[in-house]
């Protein structure tokens, strides 16, 4: 049963979800559906996979407490990566809070976080690019993030972060030259 | 969703080098983690509402069992009165009570000392009260031939008196009669 509601679209688990006898089948084919992206979408914010866990579980129980009452003026996958954004970005910013670091430099802790990684090579151009994108301010990080990995479209990544799509080009074409710069440089 | 072509070609728009770079992410993720984690989420969320749901308060055993019974045997009773009414209708009754208890004692304390307290009226007074009818009978069945000279002769001192009387007082009193 839930294997056969991974393949249809997010209306129908809508609906399913909706009714009290298919809920938990509803639920845990969207869980299926949607945790690699969303999983991956985090942890290029907070780098770690416990941090990670922690926040795409607090995402997916916002689901779950409010998929019911979801009016789907957007996408579903629009209304999950929103929260996953928001949930990240507060995240991020009690971890500030907790130690004591500047709200606008954040890249120390997260670089400290990258180096703590099992196979961390900072010869290795996988791990310079991870390094480079830690570097970015948290804004651009998420523009990045979203458009070079999850290869969203402008449009969407207007509706998830509420700016305009001119300025997330500005932004993203930024962050380029930027993590350009970074691998150039070390 | 863009394509990785769109992605591409803006890179290289942008004359980027991050065309060439690899895009697979360095980090690990446990092994299983992905297969686990919807099973895993939905119990999590499961429970989370069953917690959130749970009331803290907790009610006598069979309370709600009882309850329609209980509230209908008193409405038939006619117990079922408005609470903060009948509150202020029994404070004023209490108090009613109180004065009525208290005017009764008074009432019976006087008539208690009125019974029981020796009466003191004098003996015209006591004569006053009692009836003609009642003397005239007493007269009759009780006064003898001895009595009635005892009184001829009061009535004959009576005469002797208003023989002594001036003319000029009878005169006086005759024209006060005029």
């Amino acid at each position: 049963m839930a294997g056969a509601l991974t393949e249809t679209d997010d209306n129908l688990l809508l609906a399913s979800f909706r009714d009290e006898d298919t809920r938990e089948a509803a639920f845990t084919a969207l869980v299926r559906k949607y945790q690699q992206k969303l999983y991956w979408h985090i942890r290029r914010l907070v780098v770690g996979h416990d941090d990670s866990n922690d926040i795409l579980q607090h995402v997916f129980i916002k689901m779950w407490n409010n998929l019911a009452d979801f009016r789907g003026e957007s996408g579903l996958y629009t209304w999950l990566y929103r929260i996953a954004t928001n949930e990240t970005l507060s995240w991020l910013a009690k971890e500030k809070r907790r130690r004591s670091v500047p709200l606008d430099a954040d890249e120390g802790m997260l670089e400290e976080k990258l180096q703590a990684q099992d196979g961390f090579d900072a010869n290795k151009l996988e791990w310079k690019l991870q390094q480079a994108i830690q570097s970015l301010p948290e804004k651009q990080r998420v523009v990045f993030s979203l458009r070079y990995y999850d290869e969203m479209p402008y449009e969407q990544m207007a509706e998830i972060l509420d700016t305009s799509v001119g300025a997330l080009k500005a932004s993203y074409h930024h962050a380029v030259k930027k993590v350009e710069a970074f691998i150039k440089d070390n | 969703m863009a394509t990785d072509n769109d992605i591409l070609n803006e890179l290289n728009e942008l004359g980027s080098t991050l065309v060439r770079a690899p895009k697979r992410m360095p980090y690990n993720v446990p092994e299983g983690y992905f297969d686990a984690l919807p099973d895993a989420m939905y119990s999590m969320a499961n429970t989370q509402a069953q917690d959130t749901k749970t009331n803290p308060y907790s009610v006598p055993g069979g309370y709600f069992d009882t309850l329609p019974q209980q509230v209908l045997q008193k409405a038939k009773q006619g117990a079922v009165t408005a609470p903060e009414k009948t509150k202020g209708t029994n404070i004023w009754m209490k108090n009613i009570r109180w004065a009525a208890a208290a005017i009764f004692i008074f009432a019976v304390g006087l008539g208690s000392y009125r019974v029981l307290t020796p009466q003191t009226l004098s003996i015209q007074q006591q004569l006053d009260q009692v009836p003609e009818s009642v003397l005239a009978a007493y007269v009759a069945d009780n006064v003898d031939d001895f009595d009635t000279e005892l009184i001829t002769g009061n009535i004959q001192t009576t005469t002797t008196g208003i023989n002594s009387v001036d003319n000029e007082d009878i005169e006086d009193y005759l024209e006060g009669w005029q």
